[in-house]
C-alpha cells in the first residue's frame, strides 16, 4: 500500500530515572522486595512459619493442587464453571437489560435510584434467602455471583448507550435501520468502549461472587477448599489455595484484556 | 434523473419559537439549489423536513407528486460531520447505505469500492476513519450516498468545518458528480461564495421565523470552475446576497441581545 497508516509504535523516550531506577525498576525491585519478605520472615523467625509459612513452599502446595485429580475436579473446575456461567449470565442479561432502559427512558427513571444504590447493598446479606430458596450447590452461587456482577455490566451499557454520537442516530434514522439493525450496527459499537469496562468488572465480580458463595457454604469450590483447609490447619494447603486464587484472577483479567485490546486497538487513534 | 420537491405551506414551531414561517417552493428536478441564511433560521430545519428527519407542524411535502411520511430510501444525506461509523473500515462505511437496504455483501462491496473510486478514496479502502484527514472523510460520506444512486440528495453544511481550499475542491466534486447522476440536490451552507459557485438557484433564508427573502437563479455555465466566482454576475449577485445577509445577521443579534 502506498500510503503509509499512522502507526501505533510505543515512544522512544527514555524513561525518566528516580534514585538510580526507571519506573519499571522500581516496579520489579517492588515486587522482589516483597517476595524475599514473604520467604525469609519466616525461614528468620520474624513470622511464625506455622502461620506463614515460605512462599516458595506455598509455591510447591500449589504446584502440587495442580497436578491432584481431585482437587480439579472437586474444587477448581466447579468454581471455574460457575464463575463462566456467572460472567455469560451477568454479561448477557446486563447488556440486554442496558438497552431496554435506554431505550425507555421513563422505565430506566424508576430503576435509577435501585441501580445508583445498588452496590452500598451487602448482596451477600441475602445468601440463606437463596439457600431456602434454591438449596445448596450450584445454583445459589451462580445466582449471587450473577446478581454480583449484572449491574455493573447495566450501568455501563446505559452510560456507552448514551455517549452514542448524534450523527449516528441521526444515519440510521435517515437510512431507515430496523431496530435490530439499528441495535446491531450502531448501538452496540457505539457502545462497546463501555461495555467492556462494565463486562471487566463483571469478570472480577463473578470471580469475587463465586468464591465467597463458596467460602459461606459449599460442599466445593475453590473458596470452599481454602476455608477446609483453614478449619483443619492445612496451612500450607489455605496458602496454596489462595496463591492459585490471585493467579487465577490474574490471568483471566490479562486475557480478557488482551482479547479486548485486540479489537479497540484498530478502531482507535 | 432527479425528483421535483415540492413544499405546501410547509412550517415548524419549536415551543413557542417559530422557526419556519410557511413555506411553498418547487425544486425542478436536477436542479442544485442551495439555502443560505444566518445561524438559526431554520435552513437545517428545512432540510430536515425534506428528509423526513423532522416533521413539520403543518403543510406537506411532496416527492414527485407523492406526499413524504418519514425518510426515504432514494433520499441521500450528507450531515455536517461526515457520520462515519469509527470502528467501520472506510469500504464499509461507504458500503454501510447498501447494507441498510440489505444488498448482499459481495455486491455492496463492489459498488462502494467503485464510489470510493470515483472520490479518489480507492487506495483507502482498508483504512479506518480516524486514521483520514476531514476532506478525505467528508468523501467516503458522499461516497456512501452516492453508492444508492439517490434521486434526491439534501446536504447539510458538509463542507463548514473545512478550510476554504478543500471547500472549494469538494463541493466541485460533488457538483460534477450529481450532475452525472442527474440528482435533484439541497445543500445548505453559510459560505456565500460556495453557494454561488455551486448553485443553480439560491434561496437566502431571513432570521427567525426563518423566510425565504430572496429566490435568484445563478446565471453560470453549468460547468463550474473556481474562476466563474470573478465574473460580473457572480460578484453581483455574491454582493447582493451578502448584503441582505449582513442586515438578517445584524437583526438576529439585536434580538438575541435584548431577549436576554
Amino acid at each position: 500500500m502506498s500510503v503509509v497508516a499512522p502507526t501505533l509504535s510505543r515512544t522512544n523516550v527514555k524513561a525518566e530515572r528516580r534514585l538510580g531506577l526507571t519506573p519499571r525498576g522500581w516496579i520489579i525491585a517492588g515486587s522482589l522486595l516483597l517476595v524475599a519478605l514473604l520467604e525469609f520472615s519466616p525461614r528468620l523467625g520474624w513470622i511464625d512459619s506455622f502461620s506463614l509459612p515460605p512462599l516458595s513452599t506455598m509455591l510447591v502446595h500449589a504446584g502440587e493442587l495442580l497436578v491432584d485429580g481431585t482437587f480439579w475436579a472437586e474444587d477448581l473446575l466447579p468454581s471455574l464453571t460457575a464463575m463462566a456461567w456467572c460472567f455469560v449470565l451477568a454479561s448477557s442479561i446486563g447488556i440486554a437489560t442496558g438497552l431496554f432502559l435506554w431505550r425507555f427512558p421513563m422505565v430506566r427513571r424508576v430503576f435509577d435510584p435501585w441501580l445508583t444504590t445498588y452496590y452500598a447493598i451487602p448482596i451477600f446479606a441475602l445468601y440463606p434467602i437463596l439457600i431456602v430458596i434454591a438449596g445448596v450447590g450450584m445454583v445459589p452461587i451462580v445466582a449471587l455471583g450473577t446478581s454480583l456482577a449484572v449491574v455493573s455490566v447495566i450501568t455501563a451499557t446505559m452510560d456507552g448507550l448514551d455517549a452514542t454520537p448524534r450523527y449516528a442516530l441521526r444515519l440510521s434514522e435517515s437510512l431507515q435501520l430496523s431496530p435490530i439493525s439499528r441495535t446491531m450496527k450502531i448501538l452496540l459499537p457505539a457502545a462497546v468502549e463501555q461495555i467492556n469496562v462494565g463486562l471487566r468488572l463483571a469478570l472480577s465480580f463473578s470471580i469475587i461472587g463465586v468464591l465467597a458463595s463458596e467460602f459461606i457454604l459449599s460442599t466445593s469450590g475453590l473458596g470452599h477448599f481454602i476455608s477446609y483447609s483453614y478449619d483443619s490447619f492445612a496451612i500450607a494447603d489455605m496458602y496454596g489455595g489462595i496463591l492459585l486464587v490471585i493467579a487465577l484472577a490474574l490471568a483471566l483479567n490479562l486475557l480478557f484484556g488482551a482479547l479486548l485490546n485486540k479489537r479497540t486497538r484498530r478502531i482507535q487513534p | 434523473m432527479g425528483v421535483t420537491v415540492e413544499l405546501r405551506d410547509v412550517d415548524r414551531v419549536y415551543g413557542e419559537v417559530q422557526a419556519l414561517s410557511p413555506t411553498t417552493q418547487t425544486l425542478a428536478p436536477g436542479t442544485f439549489t442551495t439555502l443560505v441564511g444566518p445561524s438559526g433560521c431554520g435552513k437545517s430545519t428545512l432540510l430536515d423536513i425534506i428528509a423526513g428527519l423532522n416533521r413539520g407542524n403543518g403543510g406537506e411535502v411532496l416527492i414527485d407528486g407523492t406526499p413524504l411520511n418519514g425518510p426515504r430510501g432514494a433520499t441521500g444525506v450528507i450531515f455536517q460531520e461526515a457520520a462515519l461509523l469509527p470502528w467501520r473500515s472506510v469500504l464499509d462505511n461507504a458500503a454501510f447505505a447498501l447494507e441498510a437496504q440489505k444488498v448482499p455483501k459481495k455486491k455492496r462491496r463492489e459498488v462502494a469500492a467503485d464510489v470510493l473510486r470515483r472520490v479518489g478514496l480507492s487506495e483507502f479502502k482498508e483504512h479506518y476513519p480516524h486514521q483520514l484527514s476531514g476532506g478525505m472523510k467528508q468523501r467516503v460520506a458522499i461516497a456512501r450516498v452516492l453508492s444508492t444512486e439517490p434521486d434526491l440528495i439534501l446536504a447539510d453544511e458538509p463542507f463548514g468545518a473545512l478550510d476554504e481550499q478543500t471547500r472549494v475542491v469538494l463541493g466541485l466534486e460533488l457538483l460534477r458528480m450529481v450532475r452525472q447522476t442527474g440528482a435533484t440536490v439541497v445543500f445548505v451552507t453559510h459560505s456565500i461564495q460556495e453557494a454561488v459557485l455551486l448553485s443553480d438557484r439560491i434561496m437566502v433564508m431571513s432570521a427567525r421565523p426563518g423566510r425565504i427573502v430572496l429566490d435568484t437563479t445563478v446565471d453560470l455555465p453549468k460547468d463550474r470552475d473556481p474562476s466563474l466566482l470573478g465574473s460580473a454576475h457572480a460578484t453581483a449577485l455574491v454582493e447582493q446576497i451578502w448584503g441582505l445577509l449582513r442586515s438578517e445577521a445584524e437583526e438576529a443579534l439585536t434580538r438575541q441581545g435584548s431577549s436576554r
